[in-house]
């Protein structure tokens, strides 16, 4: 990625992704009354709306082009910051949902690191590295208040899906 | 798809309602809403030009979660619903969506008999080989050895229902299988099914969690089997001799005719009542 507009578009959606991610997230464990996991993936959500935020203003007076959905450069089949939301269930726990989170930050600093490797614009490549700091302290935050959080395993129901059939 | 005026600035997020989903989580139908919004938003649609039909399931509640016209409707009866909207307004872009049971099973006979008029509307079919609403039942789609439901402990027993295979037989025009799982893939799809002038049906690979845990891992399982799209239908048939369920792609593009209705009569209505006369 050897160009900063390009760059910046893709840091956009990245990011905006995200904040949209852990919001459906959130509002999916809160229609299940899972008020702390759903709080966790609000947090999420508005720290992402922060850096989205931040990259805007990087933006501000470059002309981004307008890409297709399925035009993004992702390394895999999803924005790269986006928990991977499949792997969310009803009985999870918070620790469950930290693993998650982890992930779509891991996702993104892979994606960051990645493009600071890889431009050859020098500009793209610094900003990148700026990028891949901000989310290794994401990381670092989530791994940190993981250790502290045991799993509990999923929660009591009493009337499971699977068996209810 | 009709030529319609773009309209400037509309983002997916225009396309959402502000009701929240009550999907469980992990359900593979967010994916779904997503990539249908970011395809409107690609296309530029105006709001007022875009309805989406549904039946009854998880599934088809995507109406209320959209910001364009939609219309919850009755069981199995989205695509006769859908088709009639179609025809009497020619000029809105319509979508029908639901699940496997609503369109395999309970609206079955519509499913062929749509693909057969090839009117031009998009048809996605949010396929987890389960009833999830009515709590974890077998569906059209189900494994035939599949035991976890206590109302087929054995399995349902009987071979899955071929949604391709029947498209096909019937005369479906565009013809595509994607995985909830890719979103930007399926967001492709769903612009190329809009804009194909004809009947479009997508089945989408849409995991539930809930009642099918196992199909999380199916993101591992799907894979690019229709990279290359057929123009002919025996060549697609054939295609699908060896499909392991898992293929993704646009299996089959074709520009064919659609019905059109009568748009004149000559006949009085009287005359026509004469002929019921005993």
């Amino acid at each position: 990625m050897n160009s900063m507009e390009l760059f910046l578009a893709h840091a956009l959606r990245l990011e905006e992704d995200s904040a949209i991610n852990y919001d459906e997230m959130a509002d999916a464990l809160e229609v299940h009354h899972k008020g702390e996991v759903s709080r966790l993936f609000r947090k999420m959500a508005h720290y992402s709306r922060l850096h989205l935020a931040e990259v805007e203003r990087r933006a501000a007076g470059l002309s981004l082009p307008r890409l297709k959905a399925w035009e993004y450069q992702w390394p895999g089949d999803d924005s790269p910051e986006n928990a991977p939301a499949g792997e969310a269930d009803y009985a999870m726990n918070e620790h469950d949902a930290l693993i998650l989170a982890l992930k779509g930050e891991q996702g993104a600093l892979a994606f960051y690191a990645s493009v600071a490797e890889a431009s050859s614009d020098a500009a793209v490549a610094a900003l990148a590295k700026e990028f891949v700091a901000e989310e290794s302290e994401h990381v670092a935050l989530l791994e940190e208040r993981l250790a502290k959080t045991p799993d509990t395993g999923p929660e009591h129901d009493p009337d499971p899906p699977v068996a209810a059939g | 798809m009709n030529e319609v005026t773009p309209t400037p600035e509309l983002e997916a997020f225009d396309y959402k309602s502000d009701v929240n989903p009550v999907w469980c989580p992990g359900c593979g139908d967010y994916a779904v809403l997503s990539a249908i919004t970011k395809a409107l938003a690609e296309l530029r649609l105006a709001r007022e030009n875009v309805a989406v039909i549904s039946g009854i399931g998880c599934s088809s509640r995507i109406p209320a979660y959209t910001s364009v016209y939609g219309f919850h409707g009755i069981h199995g009866r989205a695509l006769p619903i859908a088709q009639g909207l179609k025809l009497a307004r020619p000029d809105v872009t319509v979508l029908c969506a639901g699940g496997d049971g609503d369109g395999f099973s309970i609206g079955g006979n519509h499913f062929m008999h749509a693909c057969r008029r090839n009117i031009d509307l998009t048809y996605i079919v949010m396929d987890n080989t389960v009833y999830g609403m009515t709590k974890g039942q077998a569906s059209p789609t189900t494994e035939a050895d599949w035991r976890e439901s206590k109302l087929t402990p054995e399995g349902p027993g009987v071979p899955p229902f071929q949604p391709l295979d029947i498209a096909l037989a019937a005369g479906a025009s565009h013809v595509v299988r994607a995985f909830s799982g890719r979103v930007q893939m399926l967001t492709k799809y769903i612009v190329e099914a809009i804009q194909h002038p004809g009947f479009s049906f997508i089945q989408v690979i849409s995991p539930c969690v809930t009642y099918r845990p196992e199909m999380r891992a199916l993101k591992t399982r799907v894979h690019d089997g229709f990279a290359e799209t057929s123009t002919n239908r025996l060549e697609a048939r054939r295609r699908l001799l060896d499909d392991d369920g898992y293929s993704l792609g646009v299996l089959f593009k074709s520009v064919e005719p659609s019905y059109k209705p009568c748009a004149t009569s000559d006949e009085a209505v009287a005359d026509l009542e004469r002929q019921f006369v005993l």
